[in-house]
């Protein structure tokens, strides 16, 4: 069974970014980068169908250079091949290039199963994984929990999670595409060693000109503006006693009409 | 009977040319057999891993010879055990060269006819045998009441498996064995030695003073002298037997402790433990995962175990309900070792059900995990046997499969993308700072007499803060010249490297090396005992070398010359917690008493202080998981220890994480209310309050 996974290389949220003079990106200096949470679980599936039914999972990145480190994390999970589609203007929030090259590496390699993180932690978009299967005229299943492949590996039976805790169940045919939920089974903890040992692992690079896809060129939409978020609620600490804390708590709570 | 007047006995009295004739032979096929099982054991420790450094110096062939005549290990944590094994030591060292005197007398200079095992020699030679081979009894006497007391080290009882799906009868069975075996030799060798007394009354032989008494017992029973005679000659076989048995067994039992031991301690590293072994190159994965990975040092750790259960009841893990025992780890490895390598005993520990959940690896990650590596077992254990740097390789391996709790990865994660175990931002490490009503000098852009390595806990814990500035506050007030690192400080990686994050320690110690680096300093000094371990044993072999110290080290000195002058001395009952990296690790344990004396504390000891200090829990990582063991915690167990002491207010500790620990121990511990958790540098800027005032 040949999978694939898409990974994005994200800021990580330990330090608050910094939105750039132009109000249209955020400042890449004193950024650390990391590879997107939720591309992670989907690594992590596509690795126990790899276990279960045999097969190879290729990892793809579309970004800048750095996004390369995405990969390193995806190899020292014990993915099989690492491809990087270069794109050094975008900052990987074009989803309409990433789109138009997912798709080319995907026809170029061949496939069973996509699978995508839900959403990737920078712009929460959640769009990527449905508009490449939209572009590949193949079913695709939003924040998926479970999947089990059947033995011909032709269907899958696929569970999603719906509001409130309920659950629906799909049967699919293959090949198609998955947005990954998070904690679909455990990330395992990858060690240093073995990331720095991925770093000599070999990335397949290919260029959006080899592709012929434009940098832009699909893309109708552009950012206005970034703000900051706003102060909306208040923090106050109540010291003291817990007797006395209580006390004061209520006076507050009466004191601004909630009780 | 004639009887020659100089002093001495036949060898073979009595005896044909064919019972001699027997004689050695059954010598030769016992000493064959007993060379056979060395060699299996020498061949299983051959094919083990190289060893880089086993630390094997004359000065290390000294101190163990010392260590070994003084028994000072043995006697340490259990004083009658430790004379017991004195007894029996000696006893059985002096019946073996009195054994082998004989023989070259007999066997080697009689070939020439010339003989010294006579005359006064003679004499002296039979009293000291019977002197020692007496120790031998009485040592041996005492060893099995103890054994087969109801302490809790003898009941073999492991903590990692369900009682009744395996069995240790032959554990107790070789115990049983060794120590019936050895008595045996005893007795009938004086025995033997009162039958020909009786048989023969040379006056001389009062020298064989246990013989000679027995005789007369025996005598007085109504033995007759010709039926001592007769019954002389096969009790003196049956000694001869037993003896024989007794080579023959040495290798294959845990009598193999007398000579695998002497070795396990002259090739012990002096710093096992606390600088722990680098990642081998020559392993398949990062850390222990198949016996083939361990050394033949390794391997010979694992024979040298005498079963003691030194460390099993030292071990804070143990007490507190987890799964791990070191004791057990070591006798599990050594059972699968003797299983797939050969060269073992002949009594093993029996499965009787299957519970192999140890995941591809050795030993199961809920053992390995359990250890805070407190040391406090290779502190107890009498044989130099080294446990935490077998369970650190082990969970090296765990570590490269992912296999931990969801907690410890978290911290990891953070530790990898943020350089501290909080996750915060580095910008905010020296936030504490700006509390302060000065500034520190910031060592990478002016240079400083003290660099001050200030750690993750003593830096981001909010409920620490406070006492990270007193820190700062007695250092400025007293005129030390101290900076620190700023944002460029991460964790030391003590822990992260106890914890099996091979990488990610040295990722730390890269960068934490390069912030050195563009400090100028004379000396560093840390508030964190851990830290202060890793800078001074792991960080040399990097490149770091610096001299390091404590800060009580460097308070003690300051309140001693007078550069700290105590105003307001306290006048109050403390007892003292030693924090494991302060005792055992880098052995500081006088400077916080003397910080104490000089302060006006009136210290009260608990009964576990100094290098037998009992670990709070959270060291080795185990500060970032979350598995709870089934008993009451170790750091509530101390609390307790410190409240069977009279009138104590104080329970003292010098290690930001302690205060942690004990501050939560003495909220939860019933009746532990009066008990004032307090690190050691908050007592002292109450002692001198009116010179240095609290200006936060
Ligand atoms: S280091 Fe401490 S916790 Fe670990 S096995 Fe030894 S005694 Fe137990
Ligand atoms: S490891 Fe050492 S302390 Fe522990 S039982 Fe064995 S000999 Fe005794």
């Amino acid at each position: 069974m040949k999978i694939i996974t898409f990974v994005k290389h994200v800021p990580s949220s330990g330090a608050t970014p910094r939105i750039a003079v132009t109000k249209r990106g955020i400042e890449e200096e004193g950024l650390a980068y990391e590879a997107n949470e939720t591309d992670l679980y989907a690594i992590e599936e596509a690795l126990y169908q790899r276990f279960v039914h045999q097969g190879t999972v290729t990892a793809v990145t579309i970004g800048p250079r750095r996004a390369q480190a995405a990969l390193h994390v995806a190899y020292a999970k014990g993915v099989d091949h690492g491809i990087h589609v270069l794109t050094e203007g975008s900052h990987g929030t074009d989803t309409a290039l990433n789109v138009a090259a997912a798709a080319e590496v995907v026809k170029k390699q061949g496939f069973d199963l996509i699978f995508t993180g839900i959403q990737a932690d920078d712009d929460l978009q959640g769009l990527f994984g449905i508009a490449l299967a939209e572009h590949l005229g193949i079913p695709v299943i939003s924040a998926v929990t479970q999947v089990n492949v059947s033995a011909d590996k032709k269907t899958a039976v696929v569970t999603r999670e719906l509001g409130g805790g309920y659950k629906e169940e799909f049967e699919v045919d293959l090949p198609c595409l998955c947005t990954v939920q998070f904690g679909i089974r455990p990330v395992r903890y990858s060690s240093i060693m073995a990331i720095v040992k991925a770093r000599s692992r070999k990335i397949e690079s290919m260029s959006l000109e080899a592709m012929k896809i434009a940098s832009r060129q699909a893309s109708r939409m552009s950012i206005a503006e970034l703000s900051y978020p706003e102060n909306s609620g208040q923090c106050q600490m109540l010291d003291g006693a817990p007797a006395e804390a209580v006390r004061t708590l209520v006076a507050n709570l009466v004191e601004k009409g909630v009780i | 009977m004639e009887y020659s007047i100089v002093p001495a006995r036949e060898i073979f009295r009595h005896f044909s040319v064919l019972s001699i004739g027997i004689f050695y032979l059954t010598a030769l096929i016992s000493v064959g057999i007993f060379a056979y099982g060395v060699w299996l054991r020498v061949a299983k420790y051959r094919g083990g891993r190289a060893v880089a450094q086993h630390g094997l110096t004359w000065a290390r062939v000294r101190e163990t010879a010392l260590v070994v005549l003084s028994h000072s290990k043995l006697r340490k944590r259990n004083a009658l055990a430790g004379w017991a094994h004195v007894l029996i030591f000696f006893g059985f060292l002096t019946l073996l060269a009195g054994t082998i005197t004989i023989w070259i007398d007999h066997d080697v200079l009689g070939l020439f006819g010339i003989h010294f095992w006579k005359g006064v020699f003679y004499l002296w030679f039979s009293a000291t045998l019977d002197l020692m081979g007496l120790a031998l009894l009485v040592g041996l006497a005492i060893m099995a009441a103890r054994r087969w007391s109801t302490q809790p080290q003898f009941d073999y009882s492991r903590a990692d498996r369900k009682a009744g799906t395996y069995s240790r009868l032959g554990y107790v069975r070789d115990d049983t064995i060794f120590l019936a075996i050895l008595f045996l030799i005893g007795a009938t060798g004086f025995v033997t030695e009162a039958l020909r007394i009786l048989a023969d009354r040379p006056d001389f032989e009062v020298w064989s003073f246990v013989g000679w008494q027995l005789a007369n017992g025996l005598s007085a029973v109504g033995l007759s002298r010709a039926d001592a005679n007769q019954l002389h000659f096969y009790c003196w076989w049956l000694h001869a037997i037993l003896v024989f048995t007794f080579i023959a067994y040495i290798p294959y039992s845990k009598a193999i402790h007398i000579l695998v031991d002497s070795a396990n301690l002259l090739v012990r590293d002096p710093v096992a433990g606390k600088r722990l072994p680098a990642i081998s190159e020559d392993v398949a994965g990062l850390g222990y995962q198949r016996l083939e990975d361990l050394t033949w040092k390794d391997r010979l750790n694992l024979d040298a175990c005498t079963k003691c259960g030194r460390c099993h009841v030292a071990c804070p893990a143990r007490a507190g309900g987890w799964q791990l025992s070191p004791r057990d780890v070591i006798l599990d490895l050594r059972e699968q070792a003797e299983a797939k390598l050969g060269g073992g005993s002949l009594l093993h520990e029996t499965s009787l059900a299957h519970d192999g959940s140890a995941g591809g690896g050795l030993i199961k990650p809920e053992v390995l995990w359990a250890c805070t590596t407190c040391m406090a077992c290779m502190e107890a254990c009498p044989v130099g046997i080294e446990h935490v740097p077998l369970i650190v390789q082990m969970r090296r391996n765990l570590v490269e499969q992912g296999v931990m709790e969801p907690n410890l990865q978290k911290t990891l994660e953070k530790i990898g993308s943020s350089g501290n175990s909080f996750g915060e931002a580095a910008q905010n490490r020296a936030k504490w700072t700006q509390a302060l009503p000065f500034r520190i000098k910031d060592a990478r852009k002016e240079p400083v007499e003290y660099l001050w390595f200030v750690g993750d806990y003593a830096s981001f814990d909010p409920g620490l803060q406070e006492i990270t500035r007193s820190v700062a506050r007695i250092l400025h007030r007293t005129g030390v010249d101290f900076g620190i690192l700023y944002e460029a400080e991460q964790n030391s990686g003590n822990d992260v490297r106890r914890v099996g994050e091979e990488g990610l320690f040295q990722m730390l110690i890269e960068n934490n090396l390069a912030a050195l680096g563009q400090a100028r300093f004379k000396e560093i000094i840390t508030t964190d005992p851990h830290t202060y371990n890793t800078l001074k044993f792991e960080y040399p072999e990097f490149g770091g070398e610096y001299r390091v110290r404590h800060y009580t080290e460097l308070l003690a000195e300051l309140i001693e010359s007078g550069r700290i002058p105590i105003s307001h001395p306290l006048d109050a009952i403390a007892t003292y917690h030693d924090p494991c990296n302060l005792s055992r690790y880098t052995e500081v344990t006088d400077a916080p008493r003397a910080i104490m004396q000089a302060i006006g504390i009136k210290l009260i000891e608990m009964p576990r202080n100094r290098s037998n200090s009992f670990c709070c829990g959270a060291g080795g990582g185990r500060i970032w998981m979350a598995s709870p063991g089934s008993e009451e915690r170790p750091s509530h167990q101390r609390m307790r220890e410190a409240l069977e002491l009279p009138d104590v207010k104080y329970f003292v500790v010098a290690c930001p994480k302690d205060v942690v620990m004990f501050r939560e121990a003495a909220a939860a511990v019933q009746g532990a209310g009066h008990i004032q958790v307090k690190e050691m540098i908050e007592l002292v800027e109450m002692a001198i309050s009116e010179t240095v005032p609290a200006l936060s």
